[in-house]
């Protein structure tokens, strides 16, 4: 194993026709702007236009944008093992989980030495997700994806009037304690969203000129604070739990009070909080840094303290 | 063992009794052979009325049946033989002998000291097959027992059901496993220290040594010939791989082949390969045509590619089948379905058009209730009435989906063998007394005009009818419970369930399962016919070998 930064992991699940495939052929069009591994679920539903493909050897298509996309060929354990030995291997790792996964556990793959978890998305079609959830065979299934999730994406909301829509999320948000629960149609979420590619710059952004991002845009705002005294971890974890539910996510370098020797890394997705410990401090200045991506509305928390 | 050429004239094998399984000609005492293939059956006079032959009278003071056909087997099983094995039960080996059972912490602990001892300096002890279900008055295993057999040697057990693995400090160590490990799964103390437990592949991936070695020793071809000489010994004439991976993975067909098609090789393998990794979907109309593409060109009579296998769900002692109400009896709940119905019906589809025979593992009534609307919606479209797509394992198929499986033409694969070996369990644990009496319904499958066949899943069970024959035939378990009086069979029945009930259910009826002329010569080797000893000595028969296609395969006495 290198000692390179870990491989960022989302993991993407939802029950069969929800529209996993297709967000992931929109994800693999669009790309991430950094290197990132596509393990997708059928290798045969991938719709990419010809002129974005460089290399396609029948088990493995690589794209002009950096991305590459192939498919699971032994177990996950064999092939994220493969991966993490590559030469050069990716930045980002994002895993279409099949359609009856439960994508809770697939994401403790992440937790593993080479690997950190980004998140967890689960895509559900509007209009069948309740139905499915009770079916006598399958609802334990779509419950448990549901339950797993740090973003829910509300697929086919166009296919349900207003008022079912308003109830679906209040439902959602009961089935997906975790969650921050987003709308689309045709899984048109911005990437952003799903992603954590979009923080990590903001951060190293942040990072880097040592003040305070806020970058508006069109669908959603990122917000930041760097605080110079060490935080008490009760005290960060409570703020997390109050966050808008409008705050899709956020992650940062945090100074603890109770472990002040090292560096801890943040990372909320949804309503779940990460905190682990990292390398020690040396001699870079010790500061709390946390970048915050929330959809346009939420209330802007005030700073931790 | 020996190995005879292959016969070019007429062979005759005379015997104490050949049990034939052909109801029109159910008794002989000689059978004669051509290159490979029954000619005759009958008297030794009726036999020699075919003209020039030798005589091969070995057997005379045997008893000949027709080669048992493991339908529902793994070549996996050579594991037992290849890494030390823990298994609470004696598990027989290639080589004749028996591994010894393990069935208190005592004798855990005095096994792994004598394999520590015998080991290289700085080699991990390896070894599988621990079951804690057999130990439920005992403390968990963890890694303070396993440091009693080595402070500085890494050991690395995986449990029976591959869910979880117990590791001792020295391990921990080695692979950095500490109370810093993010790892969901990795079990852990009151203080935050990680106990040893290794729950789950994510936790049992940070093992890297000791997982990388047992992949590598499950995926070499090397398996096969040790599961064939554990086929031999078990009078197994035709087994299978029902995780078969030539479709996912082409490279390894032509080891396998080289195997297999050799006279060495004593047994006929059939392959249902699997068309995705279970729990993921892919192309099946696309798969399907490579599938027909083996099936047609590259089969021979010693190794077949015969259809497909799907995984609907998991297993019952580990709580992950999936379950109709009332569901588990104790315990939770982790039934998932590895396929959503839409999926399958798709998957079902594309190989029944193909003509391609199916079998998919449903442990759980749930995933059987899926399989079969699956069969029903794709039968609507597409009436191949003779596809005998099997249930595999069928543990807790009720008799309601029996009465759909006559009318739809699905055939059963009953996993008999757990009535011995997780019998009790079943009845205390998972399913409760009055399920537990109606599982591997046998009776009601028959009843209901369901095909049927017996199996081992070798690896999960040793290879070998006369057990799966005894269970389906006396239902008893090791604390002396009878499991349901209604649905025991007959020693004749059950033999036919072993004969040319698998060969059914693989499309190969025609050609094996029974000891009649124009079949392949395949002959198990018995000391006493099934269908004279008392039903409850059927598994103590004693087995000298085989015959396969008039070759003489004797296995090793111990």
């Amino acid at each position: 194993m290198t000692d390179s930064a870990p491989i960022a992991v989302t993991v993407i699940g939802g029950y069969l026709g929800a529209g996993k495939t297709t967000l992931v052929n929109h994800l693999l069009r669009v790309g991430t702007g950094r290197r990132t591994t596509v393990l997708v679920n059928d290798f045969g539903s991938i719709a990419i236009d010809q002129d974005l493909i460089v290399s396609n050897d029948g088990t493995m298509i690589g794209l002009a944008n950096g991305c590459v996309c192939c498919g699971l060929s032994g177990t996950l354990m064999e092939t994220m093992s493969a991966i993490r030995n590559q030469v050069d291997p990716p930045e980002y790792l994002v895993i279409e989980a099949s359609g009856v996964a439960d994508p809770g556990p697939i994401s403790h793959h992440a937790l593993t030495p080479g690997y950190r978890l980004d998140g967890v998305v689960v895509v559900a079609d509007a209009e069948t997700v309740r139905r499915r959830s009770a079916d006598r065979v399958v609802g334990r299934t779509v419950q448990r994806q549901l339950n797993a999730a740090e973003v829910l994406v509300l697929n086919k909301l166009d296919l349900v009037d207003a008022d079912s829509a308003d109830a679906l999320k209040l439902w959602a948000h009961t089935m997906a304690p975790n969650a921050v629960v987003l709308g689309a149609v045709e899984a048109q979420v911005p990437l952003q969203l799903l992603l954590g590619v979009h923080s990590e710059s903001a951060l190293a952004r942040l990072a880097a000129v040592d003040t305070l991002a806020n970058e508006p845009h069109a669908d959603h705002e990122t917000w930041s604070w760097i605080l110079d005294a060490p935080i008490r971890r009760d005290a960060l974890e409570s703020w997390v739990a109050g966050l808008d539910e409008g705050v899709v996510r956020a992650k940062g370098i945090v100074w603890l009070v109770d472990d002040p020797e090292r560096r801890y890394a943040l990372q909320v997705v949804g309503r779940r909080c990460r905190l682990t410990a990292d390398r020690p401090w040396g001699d870079t200045p010790r500061q709390t840094r946390i970048v915050a991506i929330a959809l346009l509305g939420a209330a802007r928390p005030s700073a931790p303290h | 063992m020996t190995v005879y050429n292959r016969l070019v004239s007429n062979t005759i094998f005379t015997a104490r009794n050949i049990v034939t399984m052909n109801p029109a000609n159910p008794e002989a005492t000689a059978v004669a052979v051509r290159d490979g293939m029954i000619i005759a059956v009958g008297s030794f006079e009726e036999c020699a009325s075919w003209g020039e032959h030798e005589v091969d009278d070995r057997f005379a003071d045997k008893v000949l049946v027709p080669g048992f056909v493991e339908a529902h087997g793994h070549t996996m099983d050579a594991l037992a033989a290849m890494v030390p094995y823990l298994g609470y039960y004696p598990y027989p080996l290639a080589d004749g002998t028996l591994t010894e059972p393990i069935q208190t912490y005592e004798a855990l602990v005095a096994k792994l000291r004598a394999i520590d001892a015998q080991l290289p300096e700085g080699e991990q002890l390896l070894a599988i097959g621990f079951d804690p279900i057999f130990f439920p008055n005992e403390q968990r295993l963890d890694k303070r027992l396993l440091d009693e057999v080595s402070a500085t040697r890494p050991i690395f057990i995986r449990h029976a059901s591959g869910h979880l693995a117990t590791v001792n400090s020295a391990l921990l160590a080695a692979e950095g496993i500490t109370r810093d490990s993010v790892t969901p799964g990795v079990g852990r103390d009151p203080d935050g220290e990680p106990n040893g437990e290794l729950q789950e592949a994510p936790a049992i991936s940070l093992a890297t040594y000791a997982m990388g070695t047992l992949m590598a020793k499950a995926s070499g071809p090397g398996v096969v010939m040790i599961h064939g000489e554990m086929c031999r010994n078990a009078g197994v004439t035709t087994s299978t791989e029902l995780v078969g991976v030539f479709l996912l993975m082409p490279h390894a067909r032509e080891p396998w082949e080289q195997i297999i098609n050799s006279d060495e090789f004593p047994a006929r393998m059939v392959m249902y390969n699997v068309p995705a990794m279970p729990g993921s979907t892919g192309d099946y109309p696309a798969v399907a045509k490579v599938a027909v593409d083996l099936r047609d060109n590259h089969s021979t009579l010693k190794l077949r590619n015969q259809g497909i296998k799907l995984v609907l769900d998991g297993s019952i002692q580990g709580w992950t089948a999936v379950m109709l109400p009332p569901g588990y009896y104790t315990g939770d709940d982790h039934g998932l379905l590895l396929n959503t119905p839409e999926d399958l019906v798709d998957a079902l589809r594309a190989f029944h058009a193909q003509k391609l025979n199916v079998h998919v593992h449903c442990n759980g009534n749930g995933a059987v209730e899926v399989f079969l609307n699956a069969v029903e919606e794709v039968l609507r479209a597409d009436a191949w009435l003779d596809h005998r797509h099997v249930v595999q394992h069928s543990q807790t198929t009720t008799a309601a989906q029996y009465r759909r499986m006559g009318r739809l033409g699905l055939c059963a694969n009953i996993f008999t063998n757990h009535i011995w070996y997780w019998g009790d369990q079943h009845y205390e644990l998972t399913m409760g007394p009055e399920r537990a009496r109606g599982m591997w319904a046998c009776r009601t499958a028959l009843s209901n005009g369901v095909p049927l066949s017996f199996h081992s899943d070798s690896g999960v069970t040793p290879i070998g009818h006369l057990h799966t024959m005894w269970c389906a035939v006396n239902r008893v378990t090791p604390q002396g419970r009878v499991l349901g009086e209604y649905e025991k069979l007959t020693p004749y029945e059950a033999l036919h369930a072993a004969t040319i009930g698998g060969a059914f259910q693989l499309h190969m009826d025609h050609e094996i399962g029974s000891i009649e002329a124009g079949k392949l010569a395949d002959f198990a080797v018995l000391d006493a016919s099934p269908l004279d000893v008392d039903p409850m000595a059927i598994r103590d028969i004693s087995v000298w070998g085989t015959v396969v296609g008039g070759v003489v395969y004797e296995a090793p006495k111990p």
